[in-house]
């Protein structure tokens, strides 16, 4: 079984996802940067009509 | 659209339904709130090991398919018992906290037990079983891709087979199918079949044909080792011992073998342990003379799957080469 196991994958990931999730961005920078409000995300989203990518991040 | 929620306070618990235990979680969904899919997940193996870049490129792909073909996917919102908000904040557990504290995301599973009022009964431990019960393995960069089928296992008696790609699982006949891109889509659909199912139906695909088959599930089939999750600490009774595992090394000087439960207590003693007689630096090998082989978390669990609170217990512990039996009571607070 492949094992990608490092402490720095979670990071790499959401670091990455931004890239896949809206390829070039065409939305603007909005598309392509974090937010932490969920009901934003949600405005934004029905404004361009793309998808979410929602991420739980317990930091503790 | 990229959202990270690090506080569960104003999160609505019918629609974020997930391993609150999870250290990370991933949704693909729409502003309605239709689900696509997810991506996280995890069994008491290591907190990465069904996680990829590539495992996570593919349940994206999968996600942004879907919403392409129904981008107004209506949200699916859980139903919860009765007793419990839709809100953490709303808990009564969560009222103790200070205004503005964070709740972490385990800390939903701990002010749901609280919100049973004494009704909460351990077999809810049981939440998200691994698909690994079922004799699944899954791949990690394509997680609806069967790597290996345990022989004589439910999927094997299913007709699944390696390389055979997931379609579909419905948790019972009338449910609808749950499509499955990822080991978190896997697990989520096998949290949502009642304990008490004699089966759930699958599809796949194999040679590009779709086959279908009903998994028998077995008495015992969600239970799983739930040393790794946060929210045990919270489950009485407490045995109120903890402390570093020895090495196999350590171990054999004591005439252990390797896979014996074997841990030093810290030097924290908790009251209930010292009230009983524990010191920092004991070495606790088991209890009541049970030989165990288990590390000090699955310990730690075990005393709380086992035990219930005002049990009388002998732990056996090695003191300055000598080994000792200390009775302790066991408290639903260490």
């Amino acid at each position: 079984m492949k094992r990608r196991s490092s402490v720095c994958l979670i990071g790499a990931m959401l670091g990455v996802a931004a890239v896949w999730w809206h390829p070039g961005a065409r939305g603007g920078a909005e598309e392509a940067a974090w937010i932490s409000s969920y009901e934003e995300g949600q405005q934004i989203a029905r404004r361009t009509g793309k998808a979410l990518f929602v991420v739980f991040r317990c930091e503790r | 659209m990229l959202v990270r929620i690090t506080n569960m306070r104003g999160v609505d618990l019918r629609l974020f339904d997930f391993d609150y235990d999870l250290t990370w979680a991933a949704f693909f969904m729409n502003a309605q709130g239709g689900i696509y899919g997810r991506y996280g997940g995890r069994n008491e193996g290591e907190a990465e090991a069904h996680l990829s870049l590539a495992g996570l490129k593919y349940a994206m792909q999968r996600a942004l398919e879907a919403h392409r073909r129904h981008p107004r996917r209506p949200a699916e919102l859980v139903p919860l018992p009765s007793h419990e908000p839709d809100r953490p904040e709303q808990f009564r557990a969560a009222q103790r906290l200070k205004q503005g504290d964070c709740i972490h995301c385990h800390q939903v599973y701990d002010f749901r037990r609280e919100a049973f009022e004494g009704d909460w009964r351990k077999e809810r431990v049981w939440v998200y079983p691994p698909p690994e019960n079922l004799g699944l393995i899954m791949e990690v960069d394509q997680g609806d891709l069967v790597e290996q089928v345990v022989p004589g296992s439910p999927a094997a008696e299913a007709g699944l087979q390696s390389q055979d790609r997931l379609l579909w699982v419905k948790p019972d006949e009338g449910a609808e199918p749950m499509s499955i891109a990822s080991y978190a889509d896997l697990q989520y659909a096998l949290h949502r079949t009642p304990a008490d199912a004699q089966h759930m139906l699958l599809a796949w695909q194999r040679d590009g044909r779709e086959l279908q088959g009903k998994l028998p599930l077995k008495e015992g089939w969600r239970k799983s080792d739930i040393s790794w999750r946060g929210s045990m600490w919270g489950i009485a009774p407490r045995a109120s011992v903890w402390g570093p595992d020895l090495s196999a090394e350590q171990k054999a000087t004591l005439g252990l073998a390797p896979s014996r439960l074997a841990f030093r207590q810290g030097d924290y003693v908790p009251p209930q342990a010292a009230a009983a007689g524990v010191r920092a630096g004991d070495i606790v090998v088991g209890i009541n003379g049970l030989e165990l082989e288990m590390t000090m978390l699955q310990f730690n669990a075990y005393i709380r799957l086992n035990y219930e609170v005002g049990d009388t217990v002998t732990l056996n512990v090695i003191r300055d080469g000598k080994r000792l039996d200390v009775p302790m009571k066991l408290q639903a607070h260490d």
